[in-house]
């Protein structure tokens, strides 16, 4: 009897071995448990007509369980003012996804690991001079739920942003800008638009500079952070060539009423262009109340000089 | 007449009045400290150089469960994806084969913007979509920008990492065979510069 349990008992442990073996990590994933990582995000690189440029990427295992990934490249550039990524059309700028080459392009990460990844830039000999853009893709396939209808492949983009040396054009426009000057409690946001007219991608700096209309006190300016050590005020985006980006700055956590002196700066290339603009903020209840005192006025206004007139003695 | 709009007068002026009083008159931004980027620092002391690399995380693994669809019916479910990263991102979604397809690969469910009862199709919403869905494509579409979206944490920190649910939208009809359909999503994530 206890030599047919004990032989019972085996069978049953060896079978729950086997099936806890059996299960594939991808079965109940949870959040946490397949996690990538890329560093750097994205990378600038100065190349030259026929030179090979060795550069990497790392890949990090921050989530529970371990990942295969694959590594490739493709072109970059964006559809659109917003600068929405666009990974698949190809351009004369987006010819740097054909040079790169990964000496291996599969690996695997076990939890907490990190992995190098290097990969290999050979610059053609006949390539005219200006920007080139392209994206490091690393990919899991590990991430892929097996009981969820739509199973999930995970992708980290690791941009790339090449100046080759040679003929390049450099240009650009300021081609709208915004400052609002009257505000009913809807949020402060200015904007400015430029447009890169040349061959290779330059920085927009554009800030804010908030100043208390009435005690002329620094509310908020380009160096303003917030505790996470982001700029409140300034902002410093990349245009790429013949792109039009448009950007935004917004004043979280404006009050409700007051009145604003608000200079905004554009800067790009030699060109800054300075705005000077005085903000009411007031909500829109307040307005309807103010506009409803005025007619209130008027009103008595009107009411007293026709009670005055019918008081006035009539002369015959 | 005249009494009366007298009384309405001096009510709207205290009321102005109080009001204007009550309101914060200015911001307490200012209240940040600056950020001191001077590296200087004086002779015997010594500086302490943190380097801090652009870094991306992508956690997509959570990908929600199998939704029950039924004839006439629009059905939902959602999958999360969480990217980290201290610059502003976009999380776009594409697909290989935009369609459902069944274990065979014999029947398929269409992507489609417009998921109505009645009208085979399956969609993604926006992450600032309201109405309607969006139909997946063979090539990446942004579903969330950081940079314009509300982070879904309420808190109108444009570039914080957070969860994000994007929501699925299915509708069949009496047509489609019982089976699971299904495709693979991938979600590509990418720093804005």
């Amino acid at each position: 009897m206890l030599k047919k349990t004990i032989t019972l008992l085996s069978f049953l442990l060896l079978a729950m071995t086997f099936s806890l073996g059996q299960i594939s990590p991808a079965s109940a994933l949870e959040a946490g448990d397949i996690v990538i990582q890329v560093k750097p995000a994205d990378q600038e690189v100065d190349l030259a007509p026929g030179q090979v440029v060795k550069s990497k990427i790392t890949i990090q295992n921050i989530g529970r369980l371990p990942f295969t990934f694959t590594v490739s490249t493709r072109p970059y550039q964006v559809l659109n003012e917003n600068y929405d990524p666009d990974f698949s059309t190809e351009n004369s700028y987006t010819n740097l996804h054909n040079w790169i080459s990964f000496p291996e392009s599969t690996f695997h990460l076990e939890p907490g690991a990190e992995q190098d990844v290097p990969f290999v830039i050979t610059v053609p000999d006949d390539v005219p001079g200006g920007g080139q853009y392209a994206a490091i893709i690393a990919e899991t396939r590990d991430s892929m739920s097996e009981d969820a209808g739509v199973r999930i492949i995970s992708q980290l983009a690791s941009l790339i942003y090449a100046h080759v040396s040679g003929e390049e054009h450099i240009g650009g426009v300021l081609m709208g800008h915004s400052l609002p000057s009257f505000l009913l409690g809807s949020p402060f946001t200015a904007t400015a638009t430029v447009k890169n007219d040349g061959n290779v991608d330059f920085r927009v700096t554009h800030t804010l500079n908030i100043r208390d209309f009435f005690t002329n006190r620094e509310v908020l300016t380009e160096t303003s952070v917030d505790e996470n050590g982001k700029y409140l005020a300034h902002t410093n985006p990349i245009v790429l060539p013949e792109t039009q980006r448009s950007n935004a700055i917004t004043w979280d956590g404006a009050p409700q009423l007051g009145v604003f002196k608000v200079t905004q700066t554009i800067s790009f290339l030699d060109q800054t262009y300075t705005y000077d603009q005085v903000v009411i903020f007031c909500p829109i209840w307040l307005a309807g109340a103010v506009a409803f005192f005025i007619f209130l006025i008027i009103l008595w206004v009107i009411l007293r000089l026709r009670s005055r007139k019918r008081r006035r003695p009539q002369v015959f | 007449m005249e009494r009366t709009v007298r009384k309405l007068l001096a009510l709207t002026g205290i009321f102005i009045g109080a009001a204007v009083a009550l309101t914060p008159l200015t911001t307490y931004a200012d209240s940040y400290g600056d950020f001191i980027k001077d590296k200087t620092s004086a002779n015997g002391s010594s500086t302490v150089y943190v380097n801090v690399d652009t870094v991306l995380s992508l956690d997509a693994a959570n990908g929600g469960d199998t939704i029950e669809a039924f004839p006439d019916m629009v059905r939902t479910g959602q999958f999360n994806v969480q990217v980290r990263s201290a610059m502003p991102y976009t999380i776009s979604l594409s697909a290989d084969q935009t369609e459902l397809a069944d274990e065979d690969d014999t029947f398929f469910i269409p992507a489609r913007s417009e998921i109505t009862a009645g009208k085979v199709g399956w969609g993604i919403r926006k992450a600032d979509q309201t109405e309607g869905y969006t139909a997946v494509q063979t090539t990446p579409q942004v579903f969330f920008d950081s940079t314009v979206s509300d982070n879904g944490t309420n808190t109108d920190v444009a570039d914080e990492s957070t969860w994000h649910a994007f929501e699925i939208g299915v509708a069949i009809n009496s047509k489609i065979p019982q089976g699971t359909y299904t495709t693979d999503v991938t979600v590509t994530a990418a720093v804005k510069e």
